[in-house]
């Protein structure tokens, strides 16, 4: 898996609620090499995407208190900046009419496939690694 | 419509069930005999219940009909049948079951499945004496009797007599009929005994709409199962999914950590007790949901331990109403471990208002607010962002402070409030709190005065 990293840590936005969730990802992020930042809900995360370094993938939860994930996506889509940035949807519901196009992976996630998802939008020239 | 008499009376009308009038006996004869005669080609037992004279008119027209013998038709004395079930001068529906109904039934079983054709002339000797209302109680109880048993029954009516009754015996004698069939004078007999097999026809249709009628009821049944299993598991699916998906990532987080080359014995034993915690969070989430029965409809049966989960606060509210008090008012905080999901987002703000979760992460208050109706108990509940845990309007008796969550969804909350017998309404606003009202009865509706807790 550490064919994944680059020699730059590239920075990845967890935008989730549920905290234990967002605390183990984080860690196995941060052992990949990854810089995590998190927000627990979509009007914190918007504001990550204001303020911080800007992220090279945002992991967004779709239910959440404040603001929605799907609050926050309409909110990306009038901002051109932000809508460089890509989202990996993760959630615990089953989005049975989700048709924006962003990936969508339902809660368990398999880790190997989301680290797949996050290397090839932080990664864009390599080629995403299939481990078994 | 209110007080006005139905035109046309309540009759409970045989589809198998017909009447032939006639002008004069041959005729008769002729029109009983082809009626027999089919039913002998269909090889199904035949009865006729007739006079002497008419038996052996119908007899005889068996007998040129050639290949049908007579003496395959089953023939009764019409007389003799009648005083065998007669009850001062009436005939009695029971006693027409335990005569011809037993011979009809004897019959039916012998030959096996399908109708018995049978003819009967037994009113006939109710007009002649002039007995309309004892003519008419008999075709009811012989429509009793084909709603029991599988018949072809065909009546035959002197049409010289019924002239003599008037307008309204005939219209009731018709309405006992499902197929009236006219005599010589007015049109020509029903040599094809068309009747039969609209009768039959008819029987088809019944018995397909019976089973259509099944069907639908099934098809509700399943429809509404599968509607009540689909909101199960989606409530359920998204209160699993995110502990199962922590669990899940806990212990990969520990299993990286374990097989790092310096293994971190620290870093290992956090990220299994944090596992751990899921685990015991699931189970609990379980034990919740695998009780249904403490939210039924009809009554709310809760443990003491169920109610100090779930609806102490609530009690309180209804009780302090039924003290003659009201305008409570209880401000709680809560904190919003597990996340919240639209489906769920009530389930969880009541749930975590009644468990008062202990474990806070993150500060969300809650404000619950009844006010005083004159038929109902109105409690609004909005969950509000950025209070203050220390507000000064917060009342939390300790007894309610639990130290973990137990599972719950909007559903089941609202299977708890209906049980209650009141109702919860969302209401959202985007980038505005939500709000969950519930109404229930009040119980009491007197008494003005304020409380506090």
């Amino acid at each position: 898996m550490a064919a994944r990293l680059t020699k730059r840590p590239r920075r990845v936005l967890i935008v989730d609620d549920d905290v234990d969730g967002v605390d183990a990802l984080k860690y196995l992020l941060e052992s990949e090499g990854y810089v995590v930042d998190s927000a627990s809900n979509g009007r914190e995360g918007l504001q990550h995407l204001l303020d911080e370094p800007k992220p090279c993938v945002v992991i967004l939860d779709l239910a959440m208190p404040v603001m929605t994930g799907w609050q926050f996506l309409a909110a990306r889509d009038d901002d051109d900046a932000l809508l460089k940035i890509p989202v990996i949807v993760v959630t615990a519901s089953r989005p049975t009419s989700y048709a924006r196009g962003e990936p969508v992976m339902v809660k368990p996630v398999d880790l190997d496939a989301l680290l797949d998802q996050i290397a090839s939008c932080c990664h864009p020239r390599r080629p995403p690694t299939h481990e078994h | 419509m209110r007080g006005t008499a139905p035109v046309i009376p309540r009759v409970t009308r045989i589809g198998r069930h017909a009447v032939q009038f006639y002008d004069d006996e041959i005729f008769l004869a002729t029109a009983v005999s082809e009626f027999l005669t089919h039913g002998l080609k269909e090889a199904r037992p035949c009865v006729a219940v007739a006079t002497p004279r008419h038996a052996a008119a119908i007899q005889g027209e068996l007998a040129r009909g050639g290949a049908m013998s007579a003496d395959r038709v089953t023939f009764l004395d019409a007389r003799t049948l009648l005083n065998g079930f007669l009850v001062h001068a009436e005939p009695d529906a029971g006693g027409l079951r335990a005569t011809i109904g037993k011979v009809i039934g004897e019959l039916a079983e012998l030959a096996g499945p399908g109708p018995v054709y049978v003819f009967g002339d037994m009113t006939g000797e109710f007009w002649r004496e002039g007995h309309a209302e004892a003519a008419v109680a008999l075709e009811d109880a012989w429509n009793d009797l084909a709603a029991e048993q599988t018949l072809f029954l065909l009546c035959g009516y002197d049409a010289v007599l019924m002239a003599r009754e008037g307008a309204g015996t005939f219209d009731d004698v018709c309405r006992r009929h499902a197929h009236v069939l006219p005599g010589r004078r007015f049109a020509a007999r029903d040599s094809d005994n068309v009747w039969l097999e609209v009768a039959r026809l008819e029987d088809q249709v019944r018995r397909l709409s019976h089973v259509q009628g099944q069907c639908e009821d099934l098809t509700a049944l399943v429809e509404a199962a599968t509607d009540g299993r689909e909101r199960l598991l989606n409530a359920g699916s998204h209160e699993l999914r995110n502990p199962v998906h922590a669990l899940r990532l806990q212990l990969q987080a520990a299993l990286r950590a374990l097989s790092a080359p310096l293994a971190d014995i620290q870093t290992v034993r956090l990220r299994v007790e944090r596992a751990e915690a899921q685990a015991l969070k699931l189970s609990r989430i379980l034990d919740t949901a695998l009780s249904p029965a403490s939210f039924s409809r009809s009554s709310l049966d809760l443990s003491a331990d169920d109610a100090a989960d779930w609806s102490v606060t609530l009690r309180r509210s209804v009780a302090a109403f039924a003290d003659e008090r009201h305008d409570v008012t209880v401000t709680t905080a809560i904190d919003d471990d597990l996340g919240a999901c639209e489906q769920t987002r009530v389930g969880q703000a009541i749930r975590h208002l009644l468990n008062h979760v202990g474990n806070v992460t993150r500060t969300t208050t809650i404000h619950v607010v009844a006010v005083a109706e004159p038929h109902a108990v109105r409690t609004r509940v909005e969950n509000g962002i950025g209070r203050s845990m220390g507000d000064p309007t917060a009342l939390v008796p300790s007894e309610l402070v639990r130290p973990e969550s137990r599972g719950g969804s909007l559903w089941m909350t609202r299977q708890l409030v209906e049980a209650m017998g009141g109702t919860l309404v969302v209401a959202t606003r985007p980038d505005g709190p939500m709000t969950y009202e519930i109404t229930w009865p009040r119980p009491a509706a007197q008494g003005i005065g304020s409380v506090s807790r």
